[in-house]
């Protein structure tokens, strides 16, 4: 605007000035009055050009304070947008891990093959710092082809103080270390789950469904945990005891127990858990009289785990009491099951050569060895096809902390079948 | 920056912070925490108690707003006490 005025302001000085000399010289040529004609009439002209720029300044003015405001309203958008994220008070991660297998094996009526690999998704939702839900599926594939679909866990976690949990739902059975903490994929140092570990007729709880109260408290410079669980109870099977979480329960006694852990010192943890249920007869189609008998079932575990070193092992012995049973419903008599053991236990050692190595490469290697044992005491062949003794070493190379590939020998002397020279490949990440 | 550096520096960092030498390592002014102290506990609970089952994950594998809801599920799979899980929340958010 005080452009504009300059602009005019020296144009009507310099017409008033070229008027009066006109004016003055009545007697000046009529050449020189033509040429002072036409110096006005271009100075009207750059007048008018200069009125005409200043306009479409003034537009493009206008135009990038209407811009400015744009942006400056979506800045403000955007941060209320993210401070809404920021504060919200529902949380939610997708997590879980993926695995793929490979097994070649010497053992009676096997071959080699490309294991079902497994896929296992964790659905975390939280809802500030006072409730959890996390559910895991597991998905895999069958020698049919088909898909199996199972729920591994889902449980409601309500974090009532610093030290205690209540959960309800379906969760892994707090007993021992393995089941509950170490089997995932790209966890354990292994391709394969220890000796009587397994999720088919092995000595360990798998899951159980129910309730459970949990946490843990800092006692100094030492950290102890617990956790008290009540649930449905394992059921009898063809195979033995059966602890995945059944949906409901067949006599109403429920099945209770715990762990208690210490970390005494940094870096080494001891548990131990125990776990009480009265089983049910399973009743058959002849509709004999059954029994109930109490199992019963203790487990210690320990690890030390600092630096490269990982070194961990656990002991479960569990007792069936004598009792009268079919071991399936479909059975059409039931059968008198003598006082019935289970034991199995391992001891595993793992050791990360970046602890020897700064070596971009030799460093994620890492050395595996474990020694399992599983054996059942009793009368009844059917359970007893386990039992054995394993030895096994590994390597592994980490391609990221969750990132691994796992190769290992396993011999595995079977008590009541052909042994067997295993070789096994696990690709595992974790996510 | 190697694999082997992605897993292991966070270690190093943690132990240099509890042993109280700073020499190559970004002190606590320099990272983004606003409580030392509480970043020092979490750095110890981190080292101490994470690797107690599995490798130490890179803090930098996850945003602040996952750390939040991924530490939650692992104070209630490992039954970690509360103030113990926030220490390691604010470890790994200074860190990530």
């Amino acid at each position: 605007m005080t452009r504009k005025i300059k602009y005019t302001s020296a144009l009507l000085v310099s017409s008033a000035f070229l008027t009066a000399a006109l004016m003055s010289s009545p007697v000046r040529a009529a050449s020189d009055q033509d040429e002072l004609r036409q110096r006005v009439a271009t100075m009207e002209q750059m007048l008018g050009d200069l009125k005409q720029r200043l306009e479409k300044s003034e537009s493009i003015a206008k135009d990038a304070q209407q811009k400015a405001v744009k942006a400056e309203n979506k800045a403000i958008v955007a941060e209320k947008l993210a401070n809404a994220d920021e504060n919200a008070s529902v949380n939610w991660h997708f997590s879980g891990y993926a695995t793929a297998n490979y097994k070649q094996t010497d053992q009676t009526d096997t071959v080699s093959s490309f294991g079902s690999g497994k896929f296992n998704p964790l659905f975390l939702v939280g809802y500030k710092d006072l409730l959890t839900f996390q559910g895991e599926l597991e998905l895999s594939t069958n020698s049919d082809a088909s898909t199996k679909v199972s729920l591994e866990y889902a449980t409601l976690d309500l974090m009532a103080t610093d030290y205690a949990t209540i959960s309800m739902g379906k969760f892994l059975s707090p007993i021992g270390a393995f089941q509950s903490r170490l089997h995932p994929a790209w966890i354990n140092k292994m391709p394969d789950r220890p000796a009587g570990f397994v999720e088919d007729g092995g000595a360990e709880p798998l899951s159980e469904i129910g309730a459970s109260v949990h946490g843990g408290v800092e006692l100094g410079s030492m950290l102890a945990s617990y956790n008290f669980f009540v649930g449905n109870g394992p059921r009898l099977s063809d195979e033995g005891i059966n602890m995945e979480g059944f949906g409901s329960d067949v006599n109403g006694n429920k099945a209770f127990g715990g762990r208690l852990g210490l970390r005494p010192v940094p870096y080494f943890e001891i548990g131990i858990s125990g776990m009480h249920s009265r089983m049910n007869g399973v009743r058959p189609t002849s509709g004999t009289d059954v029994t109930d008998a109490n199992f019963n079932l203790i487990d210690v575990d320990a690890a030390f785990t600092k630096g490269p070193w990982d070194i961990r092992g656990e002991f479960i012995s569990s007792k069936l009491g004598k009792m009268t049973s079919a071991f399936d419903s479909g059975d059409t008599s039931a059968t008198s099951i003598p006082e019935m053991s289970w034991q199995a236990w391992y001891t595993q050692a793992a050791y990360r050569l970046s602890g020897l190595t700064d070596h971009a490469i030799l460093g994620n290697f890492e050395p595996v060895v474990r020694y399992g044992h599983f054996s059942v005491s009793g009368d009844v062949p059917d359970w007893k096809t386990l039992e054995e003794d394993r030895v096994s070493v590994g390597l592994n190379y980490w391609f990221a902390p969750s990132v691994v590939m796992k190769a290992s020998y396993s011999d595995r002397d079977f008590k009541n079948q052909a042994d067997a020279n295993e070789f096994n490949v696990q690709f595992a990440y974790g996510f | 920056m190697t694999i082997t550096d992605l897993a292991i520096r966070p270690v190093f960092m943690a132990a240099a912070i509890l042993l109280g030498i700073g020499g190559g390592v970004a002190s606590a002014d320099e990272i983004k925490s606003n409580d030392a102290a509480q970043f020092a506990r979490g750095a110890k609970a981190w080292a101490q108690t994470c690797q107690g089952c599995h490798n130490l994950r890179d803090p930098k594998e996850l945003t602040d707003r996952n750390w939040d809801i991924v530490v939650n599920h692992m104070r209630v799979r490992a039954d970690l006490p509360g103030q113990m899980a926030r220490d390691i929340k604010a470890f790994l958010k200074a860190s990530n």
